[in-house]
């Protein structure tokens, strides 16, 4: 069987790295060589070359021609070795993706090409059913963590959203001749737009934390002066944000990256959580929420000296309504008169105390979000899905003479948004229909 | 013993259409039915058509069926339903005399070469040690022995019918049940599972008084159903009227609930909730103040009114009741009163796409027997298991209608693969392929099936084949007439594609344009054009999700071995034994996920075969 398209995907783990490593396979690698390198490879040669797309030089870069069959898939392979790090690579591998004869490769594919192409043996091949299996859940609830702040639940809400409208229109349709209450056709319009604007909304986060989010995000919450920032810097190993006594000092909030055990992360300090009536701190714990929000992990951090205080009960309750992996660490226990129990880890900051133990409960976490090469391309995948969906939806026009055809558009924006959420709960449209409307003539 | 090519069991929609295009086939061909007389009864509501039934009941036509003509000799009343909406989704629908209707369809049995008719109740079917059919045995004792067999038995087995506490066991509308055939198919280990239907009361039409009620005339260009017909066929058309309930209609019903078998569980089978009893839409939707009844005439000569959209399995007493508190009804007498009706039916999930039964070969099943509801859908199951019976009888290769192309496609596909789980019936939103599946295309869509399985009288093949052509040249014209509109020239065809624009208007904008004759042959054409880019993207896509599915999986998987796979999917896929990947697809419990599982284990099975040749060669 031979396959007709060209895939591409990293090779290398995701995140920030020295080297990240791109694989292309399949017919067409000597079109993308063509394309995008100056001058030929030679077989099984490792060349220093530049990458180049439009004129722009993205890259400067080792690139690999392994010619079929002698290749790990048996077909054309390239690899390209580029200086790691999110941005390089995802420019590099959309690039290759976006001429017409190359795609980005679904989960497990290289090896399925192997196996096809008899690379690899036959114990090896059906191993791979539950590796591929496994490693397609995984990688999508992965990469669902991944685009965290809800970004599920927020794909499901514009879900919801066309498929009321759907259910209205489908039962105008099938029903014509039942007194079906729907909503008005400028109804719907109104609620075409607002599941537009919901799309809009969501491509633009999506693409802020595709940008943004090789690597988890971590955010430090807590009340004012529970010593945020002072373990912010402690963790970073220099000074990136201010430390300072004075409550309510880093109102806005500040980030870096850096690497635990060769995990990427990006760190958050946050503003001090407390009720105010001062606007500026009150748009601060707005920020501070919104950046737990989106984080994949939450520490928060008790004031050992005072001792757990009813507003942290508050803030702890609500951050555990996120739903999302959360250390409470209890700090200043070297100031700690009551021995009480707040949180799980108890350290000090300013002394230097447990330290290491966070930082390995920090990389526990990590390990178990279970991420892995294929988050990015599903990302990437999802946010093509979600402009796909939003030019389906754009395109439609809500006349009753066209009833039919906007149908047919909401039909296709549906489509694209079950991709994305993975399965799609059998015959829920007329449900909807029987479960709104009494139908029955 | 005699001996026939393909028998058929049962009278009704489907069993009559399926006799019909079996002789059409050429085969010798046997209709068993209790009575003649009940050939082509309409024992529900008196109405052929509708939206997603109009579709079906003219595909039935292009192939040659007797439905849609018969509708056109008995309608007293037809509409285009969604005449405003897109062409995509107009339905024909026509409200019939039943008598009329009866006698359409009895004329067209009589009338058909190759097929006898015999009145007597099948006891037994008769199936070899190899699990083959080959005949029935009838309540007589007498055996008749053929190639294939037709099981059109509706709602007959083991069928039981409620009126408030009383019960009883019948068939159809006071016909017997039977039961022994019921057993006999029990005992041959099909799957049989029970859903539930209703019917309303039938009012006596003199005693209502018209004049408070909204009159519903049907439409004033009226449409014609069959391909085959003309307007001068249909008979005098009659007005239909629409009645409320109110407030007190809905206490009296809600006080007698506890009397409602559905309601106090005496009934234990599904109904469908596209069709609920006025029971339950009293109970589902208690904000409701009033709820619609269609008060539709059942025929020209006779005084009774089927009173749509009230079907109650209320004691009687109570019947009369709630149907006396509605406006116009206030001294009504009831002719008949409703009832619910529960019976068996076989899981159609044990059907190959040309509805032959899997564990027991030349027998084919049709109609309700197989978990749908309409005549609509009984009469579409009918021809092709019709044709298909015949083809198997003739040693050809049988016909799988497809998805892309009908919705008779649609319909087989949906119930082979998902089942029954209500009385299966027949929307738009069905087809993935709506725009294409049209009422205005069906003799496009159909007609070469229709002709290679010599379904169609020379005269009509001519017909149809005239009528394509006259298309074609229509189309072509359109391309080649070129307008001037907003100061741009552009063919005729270019300004049909846009928005808001018909056939009619270009004879406004360019003066030595004539209408085609008939202009209907261009306004098809118009509607032909404005769907084309849809209709091409829709085949596209098929094509693209397609490309995977047509991998096929190879017999010899063992679906129970696949740990990856849900304990569901692996259920389902060892009982359904997908052929394709894109069967597999439909089955209930299949995620993308277990889909890419299945085909990686078709290749490693095909390697696998691969390996074990290359080992016996060396």
């Amino acid at each position: 069987m031979k396959t007709k398209d060209t895939i591409v995907s990293l090779a290398s783990p995701s995140g920030v790295s020295a080297v990240s490593v791109i694989r292309c396979s399949g017919p067409n690698v000597q079109t993308i060589i063509k394309r995008f390198f100056k001058k030929d490879l030679e077989d099984r040669v490792a060349t220093y070359i530049d990458f180049i797309d439009k004129k722009n030089v993205i890259d400067d870069v080792i690139a690999i021609l392994y010619k079929g069959p002698r290749s790990f898939t048996g077909e054309d392979m390239l690899e390209i070795l580029c200086h790691g790090g999110p941005v390089i690579y995802q420019t590099i591998i959309s690039s290759i993706a976006s001429i017409e004869e190359a795609r980005e490769a679904e989960p497990g594919e290289f090896s399925e090409r192997a196996f096809i192409n008899g690379k690899i043996d036959l114990p090896q091949a059906e191993a791979i059913c539950s590796i591929i299996n496994s490693e397609t859940i995984e990688a999508a609830n992965a990469a669902r963590k991944a685009l965290s702040g809800g970004f599920s639940e927020e794909v499901i809400s514009i879900d919801k959203k066309v498929l009321n409208i759907r259910v209205e229109i489908e039962a105008l349709l099938d029903f014509p001749d039942e007194e079906i209450e729907h909503a008005g056709l400028e109804d719907l319009d109104g609620l075409i737009k607002t599941a537009i604007a919901s799309l809009d909304e969501l491509i633009e986060k999506t693409i802020a934390r595709c940008v943004l989010s090789d690597g988890v995000r971590a955010a430090i919450l807590g009340r004012p002066n529970a010593g945020k920032s002072s373990l912010f810097n402690l963790l970073l190993g220099n000074d990136a944000s201010i430390v300072n006594k004075q409550q309510g000092t880093t109102r806005d909030v500040v980030f870096a990256s850096l690497n635990l055990d060769g995990a990427p992360i990006f760190l958050y300090d946050t503003a001090g959580i407390r009720k105010t009536t001062d606007p500026i701190e009150i748009e601060g714990c707005r920020r501070s929420y919104i950046t737990a929000e989106n984080a994949d992990l939450i520490i928060y951090l008790f004031d050992g000296e005072e001792g757990e205080t009813l507003e942290d009960k508050e803030v702890v309750e609500k951050i555990k309504n996120m739903k999302k992996p959360i250390l409470l660490v209890t700090n200043k226990i070297d100031l700690r008169e009551k021995k009480e129990n707040q949180g799980e880890i108890e350290i000090s900051a300013k002394e230097n105390i447990g330290i290491d133990l966070l930082k390995k409960k920090i990389s526990e976490e990590i390990a178990l979000m279970g991420r892995n090469s294929s988050v990015s391309v599903i990302k990437n995948r999802q946010l093509t899905l979600l402009r796909e969906a939003k030019d389906n939806i754009l395109a439609l026009n809500i006349s009753l003479n066209e009833l039919d055809l906007a149908a047919e558009q909401l039909k296709r924006t549906q489509e694209c948004l079950v991709k994305i959420l993975g399965e799609e709960e059998e015959d829920r449209v007329l449900s909807g229909i029987f479960s709104n409307f009494c139908i029955g003539k | 013993m005699k001996n026939y090519d393909v028998i058929v069991i049962g009278g009704g929609h489907a069993g009559t259409e399926a006799c019909l295009a079996s002789a059409r086939c050429g085969c010798k061909t046997l209709l068993i039915t209790q009575r003649f007389e009940t050939i082509g009864q309409m024992s529900c509501n008196p109405s052929i058509g509708g939206i997603g039934k109009g579709h079906l009941a003219k595909e039935v036509d292009a192939l040659g069926g007797a439905m849609a003509r018969a509708a056109d000799l008995s309608g007293i009343h037809f509409r285009t339903l969604n005449k405003r909406k897109g062409p995509a989704v107009w339905a024909t629908r026509a409200q019939a005399d039943r008598e009329l209707y009866k006698k359409a369809i009895q004329g067209v049995v009589r009338r058909q070469k190759n097929l006898d008719v015999c009145e007597s109740e099948v006891i037994d079917i008769l199936v070899d040690k190899k699990n083959v059919c080959h005949g029935v045995e009838l309540e007589t004792k007498e055996k008749i022995s053929s190639k294939a067999v037709i099981l059109t038995t509706g709602t007959f087995l083991s069928g039981k019918i409620f009126i408030g506490e009383k019960s009883f066991e019948a068939g159809r509308d006071g016909d017997k049940a039977s039961n022994k055939l019921a057993k006999r198919l029990r005992d041959l280990g099909l799957p049989l599972g029970r859903l539930k239907t209703g019917t309303p009361p039938r009012l006596d039409g003199r005693t209502i008084d018209f004049s408070v009620l909204k009159e519903q005339p049907g439409d004033d260009l009226r449409p014609v159903f069959s391909f085959f017909s003309n307007l001068k066929d249909h008979p005098r058309q009659i007005s239909c009227y629409i009645g409320r309930t109110n407030n007190q209609t809905h206490e009296v019903i809600r006080d007698s609930l506890n009397k409602s078998p559905a309601f106090n569980g005496v009934i234990t089978g599904k109904g469908p909730r596209y069709c609920p009893s006025i029971e339950d839409k009293v109970t589902r939707f208690k904000d409701k103040e009033s709820h619609q009844i269609f008060l539709e005439p059942e025929g020209l000569n006779t005084n009774i009114v089927y009173p749509n959209g009230i079907s109650t399995s209320l004691p009687e007493e109570d019947q009369e009741r709630f149907i006396r508190t509605i406006p116009g009804l206030t001294n009504v007498k009831i002719e008949k009163f409703g009832y619910a009706v529960e019976y068996d039916f076989l899981d159609p999930r044990g059907l190959s796409s040309f509805l032959e039964n899997k564990a027991i070969e030349n027998l084919f099943l049709a109609g309700q027997i197989n978990g749908t509801t309409g005549y609509e859908e009984a009469a579409s199951q009918g021809i092709a298991a019709g044709i298909n019976a015949a083809q198997k009888a003739l040693g050809r290769e049988m016909w799988t209608p497809e998805r892309e192309t009908s919705y008779i496609g649609v319909m087989i596909d949906d119930l082979i693969n998902q089942g029954a789980p209500e009385p299966y019936r027949m929307f738009t939103s069905r087809a993935e392929n709506r725009l294409y599946l049209r009422e205005d295309n069906v003799i496009q869509r159909l007609s070469s099936c229709a002709e290679k399985y010599g379904l169609l009288e020379d005269n009509k093949l001519e017909n149809v084949k005239t009528y394509q052509k006259n298309i074609e040249k229509e189309l072509g014209r359109l391309k080649g007439t070129k307008i001037e509109i907003d100061d741009q020239i552009i063919s005729a065809y270019e300004y049909l594609r846009r928005p808001n624009t018909n056939y009619e208007d270009i004879e406004k904008i360019k003066n030595d344009f004539a209408s085609v004759e008939p202009q209907e042959i261009g306004i098809k054409c118009a509607i032909e054009i404005k769907y084309e880019g849809y209709v091409k993207r829709q085949k596209q896509d098929i094509q693209k999700s397609q490309r995977d599915y047509r991998i096929e999986l190879p017999e010899e998987i063992d679906y129970s071995k696949i740990t990856a796979l849900s304990t569901e999917a692996r259920e389902n896929l060892s009982r359904i034994r997908p052929k394709t990947l894109l069967q597999a697809s439909k089955i209930s419990g299949i995620t993308p996920a277990s889909l890419s599982i299945l085909k990686i284990q078709a290749k490693v099975n095909k390697n696998n075969k691969k390996v074990s040749e290359k080992n016996a060669r060396s």
